[in-house]
């Protein structure tokens, strides 16, 4: 974890254009930020196209009169976005094994007890009967969040295979294919709508949205909030503020 | 009674000869029979003692339009001598007329097509030449064929509709008459694409095979799963390469009109025949060129395990209203659509439990996980909410 120094400006106070210095963490690095760009462009494209094979008849006609065209455009676009899709988690997969920030960031992923621990407590927390509890660099959601991503991944990039070069395979394997196919992207759909859209755009005082996806950066109190654990950590190890160089 | 038939007939002769200047003459000329003079008027018709409604009205412009348009009216409804006639007969297609067949120099008649069609599984006599039970199910000729008007194309790569001036220009160098050369270009045109989109054909089809009685009665099931298979998301958005019900029925080498059982050997269904089929290499449409046989097996319309994901809300409530109304019997739709146990093999039976399994654990999956997650970020706002109110955060 860097830390870094930047200006900001307190809107509303008689100081309000002289420039303020503030500190703050880098969360997304490059690579994971690039990595989350792909995801959530190829994710978007895949889910639109997808569905669109499920359209009832009715909505249809505002395509018309491109339907053919439309049709050819959906089953071509799927499959280019799926790949990207593919060519993604291959990159992450490379960038978790081969750099050092890559295995820093699969080590504070892996689940452990202690998140076990964390939900019970933060269940307890929300109905007023506990104390919140102390996250580490990604807690219980994010965890949850990203595994199932990788278990769902695998799923429906196995199944997609499998529907691409159907020939090649059983009936059987087809049907079962199109089915957790669907399924999968059902699940995957409405649990990004719901747990991710929510802890990053809905959430009080996140909205409209979070912007650690864009610039990677989490301000210091933010990162004591959220993260506590975390913080202490690198607080001990890094330098303060004052002993970095101007940028 | 009779005087005033008489005077009817008269009225209606008087105002046919004060019509007559207005029509188009070669719209008359072939009309020698001259049953235009009734015909014409669209309000003849008549309702019989059941209450069905007939209509006698015949729109002279569009029949000549259509595929019978050069054949005489009593070329096929031979029996009436007279007019005005009373009841005529139903029309026999295998009727004899008087076009001459070109290929044979012959009369042209239905009646080998008939013959053929009679011993497919659409046929009313089994082989032995007896009726099938319940033969009034079994579609006619006319279920399928209403004389159609020509839908000529006017080139094979781009089959927009309509004559090419300049390929007719070609067939008048040598013939002289235009509205035989013209009917000749829309005869052959209409048979170079297939008439009725993949849409109309499976509609086609479906109207009786998504009857669960009638399917019922000839042991049967409906093929309503069709609608959840990726082949009908092809017809939906216009694919003309999506498949039909004919398409894989009766691809080419096989004949529409002579569909067999599936178990018969000479269907295009037929266990040995189905990795042809899904290969259809000879066909326009590209299917599945490199078919494996345990690629072609399988039911293509299996049992419903599907759920629809726009629609499924509307179709459940649909089925709900109809349950409360006594319309329809619970899971009577499900129980159309499996195929009866006897007819399903061990390996069909136990993937098909498969399937359903998967189907009802990711239901729950969803059902289960999506609820959980509503919940917990249900509780996260409110704790969120409260936290900003003590001024904890931001």
């Amino acid at each position: 974890m860097t830390i870094r120094v930047r200006e900001t400006w307190t809107i509303g106070e008689a100081d309000a254009y002289t420039p303020k210095k503030e500190e703050y963490y880098i969360r997304m690095n490059i690579h994971e930020r690039i990595q989350h760009h792909l995801v959530w462009s190829s994710f978007v494209i895949l889910a639109i196209t997808g569905f669109m094979v499920e359209f009832p008849e009715e909505w249809l006609r505002y395509f018309d009169p491109y339907r053919e065209t439309v049709f050819y455009w959906r089953g071509l676009l799927h499959r280019i976005f799926a790949v990207v899709m593919i060519i993604n988690i291959g990159y992450q997969a490379l960038y978790l094994a081969f750099s050092k920030e890559g295995r820093g960031y699969f080590l504070s992923m892996l689940p452990e007890l202690k998140d076990a621990k964390d939900f019970f407590q933060n269940m307890a927390y929300y109905l007023q009967r506990g104390e919140k509890p102390l996250f580490d660099r990604f807690n219980y959601k994010e965890k949850l969040e990203y595994w199932t991503g990788w278990i769902g991944n695998i799923i429906i990039t196995v199944t997609g295979f499998f529907l691409w070069f159907q020939e090649f395979f059983p009936k059987f394997i087809f049907d079962l294919s199109i089915l957790i196919h669907t399924m999968e992207a059902i699940l995957a759909s409405s649990a990004i709508m719901v747990w991710h859209f929510y802890e990053v755009h809905l959430k009080p005082g996140k909205f409209p949205m979070s912007n650690v996806w864009l610039d990677g950066k989490i301000s210091e109190h933010e990162l004591e909030e959220e993260h506590p654990l975390q913080y202490e950590k690198v607080k001990a190890q890094t330098i303060t503020s004052s002993q970095i160089p101007d940028l | 009674m009779k005087s005033r038939t008489n005077i009817m007939g008269l009225a209606i002769i008087l105002v046919t000869l004060a019509v007559c200047p207005l029509t188009a003459p070669h719209l008359m000329a072939a009309d020698v029979e001259n049953c235009d003079l009734c015909h014409k008027y669209s309000g003849l018709g008549r309702i019989d003692e059941s209450g069905k409604k007939h209509l006698f009205y015949v729109n002279d412009s569009l029949f000549q339009q259509s595929v019978h348009g050069k054949v005489r009216c009593k070329e096929c409804h031979s029996e009436i001598e007279k007019y005005p006639h009373t009841n005529t007969k139903k029309v026999d297609c295998a009727t004899v007329c008087h076009l001459i067949d070109p290929s044979t120099g012959e009369n042209f008649s239905h009646a080998t097509m008939i013959e053929k069609y009679e011993l497919s599984v659409h046929g009313t006599k089994d082989a032995e030449g007896n009726l099938k039970e319940h033969a009034e199910d079994l579609a006619a000729c006319i279920y399928c064929h209403e004389n159609r008007i020509y839908q000529p194309v006017t080139g094979l790569a781009q089959k927009d509709q309509g004559v090419a001036q300049e390929i007719l220009d070609r067939c008048l160098g040598c013939h002289n008459e235009e509205q035989w050369a013209r009917t000749f270009y829309n005869h052959f045109t209409h048979r170079l694409h297939q008439r009725r989109t993949s849409r109309r054909m499976v509609e086609l089809c479906v109207s009786c095979h998504e009857d669960t009685e009638r399917m019922a009665r000839h042991g049967l099931t409906v093929t309503g799963t069709f609608h959840d298979t990726f082949h009908w998301q092809g017809i939906k958005y216009g694919d003309p390469n999506a498949p039909n019900c004919i398409t894989c029925h009766a691809p080419v080498g096989y004949f529409s009109h002579q569909i067999m059982p599936k178990n018969d050997a000479r269907s295009a269904i037929h266990r040995d025949n189905l990795v042809r089929t899904c290969a259809n290499l000879d066909g326009l449409q590209t299917c599945h060129p490199s078919a494996t046989p345990s690629f072609a097996q399988g039911k293509i319309h299996p049992a419903d395990f599907k759920i629809g994901v726009f629609e499924f809300k509307m179709k459940g409530l649909d089925r709900l209203r109809k349950i409360t109304r006594g319309e329809m019997k619970p899971f009577q739709e499900v129980r159309a659509q499996q195929p009866a146990p006897e007819e399903l093999t061990p390996l069909d039976y136990y993937q098909g439990l498969i399937l359903q399994l998967i189907k009802y654990f990711y239901l729950m999956l969803i059902g289960g996980l999506i609820s959980f997650m509503i919940l917990h970020q249900v509780l996260d706002y409110f704790a969120t909410r409260r936290e900003m109110k003590e001024g904890g955060m931001h």
